[in-house]
């Protein structure tokens, strides 16, 4: 039967690649959508993971800043002495804080372009582990590093920065963002980091240099403890002038309009599915009445109904399926390759969907298309097969 | 003919997006002092888009179906090469969000792709066809 189909698309060739093209084209559109669907899903998982504080303290002036360090991965420095640290862990209210310190963007040997560094209190963190991919055993000492998705490493798991090996403790989960090209250490390998880099010939402020600075304190609150209040005894009880930036109302606002660009990819989807059925309707209407002659010799020639019908609708549905693949692929081809570039102009964090999900979306936009092809070449032949074939036969107007 | 024409035109509108997109159209990274490791890629796909433009021309102007296939076969391996060079030879900067890494690169993977799949596609259509002909003068 299978090899009789392949026969018979071979023959009709035109109507064939009729059947073809608007399933390719609107695969293509149709994978496309739901791929940046999916990989804008991935990317707000992300965020949430790394918004896991209550309270993002830094100095006043520069809540914008860390609020776009927050949503967008910018990058930026500020600093604060580190008595605001030692004061928001004896304040009420405070259920766990943690301290970084954002020491600049520099040139490094890893990597041709600059590289954000940060220090960070491992014993502490509750912000950059639940971001890493693969959890590491033991606890990040100062010749260790944890390395961006995007930071490429030397044989042996090491990274070279101001002349100096570090091995790569662990990695962080893709965020689509520029946070991907950020070095992380542990507060005990400050001085070497900053002495290594001077060396090297960076140029760091005297503030950059001090060794009782931190950039922010991220400030988790207790149950029952209001979020601004618990920063009003913070404010009260140090000297420095401070500001406050709220991770998880970030992260809320963030969904909020990346659920403008889901309805819109929803609609996308949406209308490409409805278009293919249109189409395929009319186009195996067409077909249908084109082929009113050589269905009817079949019937004559002794083939069942049942039978026209099968060798029809299957050869609707091979080619479905051959324009679900081949579309599915063209949209592969141009959304996956392109996915950094899509998250930089819509300016929210993508990461892209992984390699089986995207497997899969290609097996289901296949299957969606085999479908669509074979339920809408029924009708028209089915109708078809009623007519006797001595109507069939008769030219319009014998 | 009309197989002849229409490979032809893709193979030079391939070559020419090989040239125009590390330069014009999806451009590497801005030159500085330190020229960085996407600008010889750069180098690299103009010569490359050049050796595609002139197998069009060939394909072209050459009847002969054997050889038409033997030129889409290299131009397979040269679509491998316009991916390979940014992404192993020559190479491109390291950070994802580099304009070269963001947008150069995925332009060529396109084009790459695109490119060999036609090629490889018009070599075994040639190929195909020519034992066809050949088995059909030899029953004649």
């Amino acid at each position: 039967m299978i090899k009789k189909v392949l026969k018979q698309l071979q023959r009709n060739k035109l109507q064939s690649v009729f059947l073809f093209v608007p399933v390719f084209i609107l695969s293509a559109i149709l994978f496309g959508s739901v791929v940046i669907d999916t990989g804008l899903k991935e990317g707000t998982k992300n965020l949430e993971k790394r918004m896991g504080a209550d309270l993002m303290i830094v100095p006043q002036g520069e809540k914008d800043l860390a609020g776009s360090i927050i949503s967008e991965g910018a990058r930026g420095t500020f600093y604060l002495e580190r008595s605001v640290y030692d004061i928001a862990l004896k304040t009420k209210g405070v259920a766990a804080a943690t301290p970084q310190f954002f020491l600049k963007s520099l040139a490094a040997d890893c990597c041709s372009s600059e590289v954000e560094i940060v220090f960070y209190e491992p014993k502490t963190d509750f912000i950059i582990h639940p971001w890493i991919s693969k959890e590491y055993e033991k606890q990040q000492d100062k010749n260790e590093v944890v390395v961006g998705s995007s930071i490429n490493e030397e044989e042996g798991g090491v990274i070279k920065l101001f002349g100096r090996q570090y091995k790569i403790a662990a990695r962080m989960a893709k965020t689509g963002t520029s946070l991907d090209s950020s070095v992380y250490f542990t507060f005990e390998s400050m001085d070497t980091v900053i002495n290594d880099a001077i060396n090297k010939g960076s140029f760091l402020t005297k503030q950059q240099t001090k060794s009782d600075i931190i950039s922010s304190v991220f400030v988790n609150v207790s149950e029952g403890y209001d979020e601004s209040e618990v920063f009003e005894n913070i404010k009260n009880n140090t000297t420095q002038k401070i500001d406050v930036v709220y991770p998880k109302q970030i992260e809320k606002n963030i969904s909020v309009s990346i659920d403008g660009i889901y309805s819109a990819l929803h609609m996308v989807s949406t209308v490409t599915l409805v278009l293919i059925f249109v189409i395929l309707i009319c186009v195996n209407i067409i077909i249908a009445n084109e082929r009113k002659r050589e269905i009817a010799l079949f019937g004559i020639v002794g083939a069942t109904k049942k039978k026209i019908i099968n060798m029809v609708c299957l050869q609707s549905l091979f080619v479905g399926a051959a324009g679900g693949i081949a579309g599915g692929l063209l949209g592969a081809l141009f959304t996956i390759p392109f996915g950094d570039y899509i998250g930089m102009k819509l300016d929210m964090p993508y990461p892209g969907p992984a390699a089986l999900e995207t497997v899969l979306l290609l097996v289901i936009i296949t299957v969606i298309a085999a479908g669509i092809g074979f339920v809408t070449s029924l009708i028209p032949v089915w109708r078809l097969s009623q007519i006797a074939p001595y109507t069939a036969l008769r030219r319009d107007g014998d | 003919m009309k197989n002849r024409l229409a490979v032809s035109l893709i193979y030079i509108i391939a070559g020419l997006l090989v040239i125009l997109i590390p330069t014009v159209l999806l451009p590497v990274c801005g030159a500085s002092e330190k020229k960085m490791a996407c600008h010889y890629t750069k180098q690299a796909e103009i010569g490359v888009g050049a050796i595609i433009i002139f197998s069009g021309i060939a394909v072209l102007l050459l009847g002969n179906e054997l050889i038409r296939a033997g030129i889409s076969l290299y131009q397979a391996a040269i679509a491998v090469l316009v991916v390979l060079l940014p992404a192993k030879l020559t190479g491109l900067c390291k950070m994802s969000e580099m304009s070269c890494r963001a947008k150069t690169y995925p332009g060529l993977i396109v084009i790459g792709v695109l490119l060999f799949v036609v090629s490889v596609a018009e070599f075994i259509y040639l190929f195909v066809k020519n034992g066809k002909d050949n088995h059909d003068k030899e029953s004649a």
